[in-house]
Parts: structure tokens; sequence; C-alpha cells
């Protein structure tokens, strides 16, 4: 059959470059479709007495020993369905509400790990336990609700770091817009958000926490029907495979309820009696009494508007224009800034200035509020200065 | 010339085996090549044991490692030598690096089909650097088997693959 021992050899060289074969699989990023058949197929070279044999393939079972590319087959199985999901809360933090506040949200991120596109029946509620170290309150959040972003899903980069990604720039729960209550279908490798939404009782305590749960079950696309996993022996067809107990995942999220809260020291001191001489003066009648007013904002968050009224002592009568040359009647400092405004008695701010002072029944009442007071910042203060002449 | 050329086409398609009119029908070679699809299944037994054993292939979802191994049975009355054995990773698979095993044989590996060698001399062309091939990029399998193997010996080659 062989002439020479040379000729065999580029014999050979030439079957190598015929028979081989590139076979070249792009791996979908998600993981192999269920159903597709993986097939392998070996085989042996070998020589008896020094002379080369035909190849032989490989055959599943009880193998083969069919030389040529008549004999061997394929050993092979199919691709099952692989139920994934991966749910975290974006951003690992607090979501800062204010009491009487309503539709606050928290954000989940949901992406589909599995290899085949899968329906997510979602709920929502509140959570007992502790989220980030911290209980819920005994203010209960209300009307909590959930909503599907209707933005069709994202894919790539953008589902895949960090942990939770947060929406893509400009998608932000819209109320009205984002509507759908569970996800109809979510392809392999593609990531959305779900929104738990909810109101802040007006009775809400600065620096408590209220913590929610969402859930989602992976169920069949679009019909949203039950899945069946194939806990038992493999069968010819596509079984169904969960890689989340139940096909459940769920995750935890948490409002941090913050708001103004004022701590208020009055203070008083004789600014001068018009008798004794400096430092003792005493509260006698004819006497001038400064009272400071300084007000501390221990809460989480900026307080807008502040008004103050503060009722004189029924033996005072107030003494205006004590400041800023003899043309204002309180003086209010933030930091550093001092301004000033006038207290037009009368109940009515006729130059708007935020001051006013109201007389009924005998008693002085002085207000100051928005534009004299302005806003007071998280663990800011402000203090207010007005005089009053003991009767 | 021609007629020697002519020889040595006759004689590759007969190796390879291509040409399936030159095979007799039926004729039966001296090696039965089996080839199995195999994954770990971790079973937990009354009293809380975990034993992990090898079953074959199911319930196989993408990231589950599968074992593929290759044996061949010498079922001649006399002795085979230089075994080889080539296998091709399958599609839609990632081979598991370090995984190939094959007692008594030497084991190659290639990207393409055409060169074979060891791990460290398999390297790769990105953005005009040359790095080392890594192993979900090997293509195909070889070992060849030293010595002979005697009648009703059987030479043993397995892998380690991940479904992508």
């Amino acid at each position: 059959m062989f002439p020479s021992l040379e000729q065999f050899k580029r014999a050979s060289a030439a079957c190598v470059a015929l028979g081989s074969l590139m076979i070249s699989g792009q791996a979908l990023a998600g993981g192999t479709a269920p159903n597709t058949s993986i097939d392998n197929i070996a085989s042996v070279n070998y020589s008896v007495g020094g002379v080369p044999q035909t190849v032989i393939r490989s055959a599943p079972g009880v193998g083969n020993s069919t030389p040529g590319a008549g004999g061997g087959s394929n050993t092979s199985f199919v691709v099952d369905q692989k139920v994934d999901l991966y749910m975290r809360e974006v951003n690992s933090a607090a979501t800062s509400v204010i009491p009487g506040s309503t539709d606050q949200v928290t954000t989940f991120f949901i992406r589909n790990d599995g290899n085949a596109a899968q329906g997510v029946n979602l709920s929502q509620a509140l959570y007992a336990g502790a989220v980030f170290g911290n209980s819920s309150s005994a203010v209960l959040l209300t009307n909590v609700r959930r909503f599907v972003e209707s933005t069709a899903a994202s894919t790539g980069a953008a589902c895949q770091s960090p942990t939770a990604p947060a929406q893509p720039g400009g998608m932000a729960f819209t109320l009205g817009t984002d509507t759908a209550q569970n996800i109809s279908t979510l392809a392999p490798d593609t990531c959305t958000w779900v929104y738990v939404v909810a109101d802040v009782p007006v009775a809400s305590l600065n620096g408590t926490y209220q913590n929610v749960e969402l859930t989602g079950v992976a169920r069949e696309a679009v019909t949203l029907n039950a899945l069946t996993p194939n806990n038992g022996a493999d069968t010819a067809g596509v079984d169904i495979v969960f890689a989340d107990p139940s096909a459940t995942v769920s995750d935890r999220d948490q409002y941090a309820i913050v708001t103004a809260a004022f701590n208020v020291i009055k203070a008083s001191s004789v600014i001068d009696d018009f008798v004794s001489t400096a430092p003792n003066f005493k509260p006698i009648p004819g006497a001038r009494v400064e009272y400071v007013l300084t007000l501390t904002n221990n809460g989480g968050a900026t307080a807008d508007t502040v008004a103050i009224t503060d009722a004189l002592p029924i033996q005072t009568a107030f003494f205006p224009a004590a400041y800023n040359g003899a043309t204002s009647d309180v003086s209010i400092t933030v930091g550093a800034t001092t301004t000033f405004c006038v207290a037009e008695a009368g109940g009515v701010d006729s130059n708007a200035d935020g001051c006013f002072r109201t007389t009924a029944a005998g008693v002085t009442t002085l207000t100051v509020r928005n534009p004299a007071i302005p806003s007071v910042a998280a663990a800011g203060s402000v203090t207010v200065r007005f005089r009053v002449t003991i009767q | 010339m021609i007629k020697g050329t002519r020889n040595i086409l006759a004689a590759a398609l007969l190796v390879c085996g291509l040409a399936s009119q030159a095979q007799a029908q039926g004729e039966q070679g001296c090696i039965l090549l089996k080839s199995t699809a195999e994954v770990a299944k971790e079973v937990v037994d009354a009293k809380g044991v975990k034993t992990v054993t090898m079953v074959p292939a199911e319930k196989v979802v993408p990231g589950v490692e599968v074992t593929w191994t290759v044996s061949a049975n010498n079922v001649c009355k006399q002795p085979s030598e230089k075994v080889t054995i080539n296998n091709a990773v399958p599609v839609h698979m990632s081979y598991v690096g370090g995984s190939a095993f094959g007692a008594g044989s030497d084991i190659t590996f290639s990207l393409d089909g055409k060169t074979f060698a060891a791990p460290a001399q398999l390297t790769v062309k990105e953005n005009g650097v040359e790095r080392a091939a890594k192993p979900d990029e090997y293509k195909h399998i070889r070992w060849v088997f030293k010595g002979s193997l005697a009648p009703g010996a059987t030479a043993v080659a397995r892998f380690r693959a991940v479904l992508n």
C-alpha cells in the first residue's frame, strides 16, 4: 500500500491538512440557550505491528470500533433551562425622607442571570427586621406600592457592575408613567429597575427608619405562569433548573426619616436699669431687658420656613429701635452675619420684612419669620434678639 | 512524478478514512473507543454525610462543569502502538485549565487544530501584544500514549469543560 515510508509521512501530513476542521463557537454571554445539543466526538490514531491503522471515532455507551468516517457517533446532552434571577437594592444606603411627604422611592435592581427569558412576579412589604443596622420605628409608612421601570430593559455593561447598578443617566421613577406591577419578560443578561414607593406619615420622627422588602419570583415569560422545576431524573426534553430556592429572590431597603428638630433656648439679661452701675443692673421698673432666643436645628434636614412667635411677659413693653443705629427692632444672627427687621405694631407686616407685633387682651406677641429668618440647615442655629422695658 | 503524487493522495485519503468507498464494510478496528459525559452530583445520606458521585450528564445548565472521558480499549490479539487520542473542546464549552489527564500520555493543546503544544508554548496576539493563551481559548486536546497498549488493556483520557 505504501511504496515507501517517506511517501506515508507525506500522506499523513496531507491527512492533517484535509481533515482539520475549525469550529469556533461564540458563547452567549448569558449562557447557552436551553435545548442546545452539546455534541462531542473523539478519535484515536494507532498502529499495529508498525502499520498505522485507520482512525476510529468514539461513540457513547459501549463505544465504537468501526474505523473511518462511517463509524462512531456524538456523545451528547441537551442544555436545560437555568432560572436564575439577581436582585439588589441600589446604592447600599437609605433614602432620606421628610415627614408628611408622599410617593417616596427606594430603588431595586433586577437582572436575569439565567439562559432563558423569564417573567417576574413582584411583591412589596414593610420589613420588620433591621436594615443597615437600623430597625423600623413604630410609625409605619403608608400606601406602600411597587412599580416597574417602564423603559425597555438594559443590557451589557449597564447591568454588570457595581453590585447593583443604578439606572442609566436620566432614568428615574415617574409616577403615572412607571405603572407595571410585574415584569412580563426579562431576556437573559438584561436588567431593569423596580421602585418601592410609599408615603411618610407626618408623625414620623427625625432620626427614625422604615424598612421595606421587595420579593421577585421567576415565572414563565409573558404568561407569568408558575414554573415547575424538574428535581428528578433528566428528561429527554428541556428541564427547568432553579438556581435560586423556589426561583425567588428578595432584598431590603430603607427610608431614613429626617426633619428639622429645633431646640430653643431663651435667655434674658438686664442690660441697663438706669440707676445702678454695670454690671450690677437689676430688673426694676424702667429697666431695659434683652431677650436672646437661640434656635438650633438638631434634625437631619434643613428647616425652610421658621416662624418664631414670642408672647412678651405682661409686665413688659416692647422696646423698639434698639438695634442698627436705632432703626431696627429685632436683630437676627446666623454665624457671622447679622440682619435686622422692624416689628410693626398692629399685627400687619407692612414692610414685608418678616417681623411684626400684635397686641390682644393686654398681651403683646412678637412674630419673626421669613424673610427675616433664613432657612436653618441641619446642625445650624439662628439667634434672635429683642428688647423690652420692665413696666 | 504524477503517478507518485496520486499514490500519496490515495494513501492520504485511505489513512484519513475520508474516502468511504475504500473501506471494507463492517471491518472492525483494534480499538473500541468510548466517550462519556458526566457531572458531579452531591448526595447527602440520612446522616447528613455528603458524598460526590459522577453521574451521566444531566441538568446541565450554563456554569456546570462536565467531565469528558475517552477510553480506548484494545480489542485485538496484538498490541497497539502510538495510541493517540484527539478530542476537540465541544462547542459552547470552555476547557478547565489543568484538568486534562491521561496516565502514560503526553498531553498537548491546540488553538487552531493544526499546531499542538504544551500550555507554556501557546500564545495569542491581542491588540498587537503577544500573551499566553488562556485555557478557555484551547480548542483541541491531544493525548499521545507512550509505550504500547496490550490486548484487552484500556487507555483513558479525561478532561473537564464548563458549559458556557
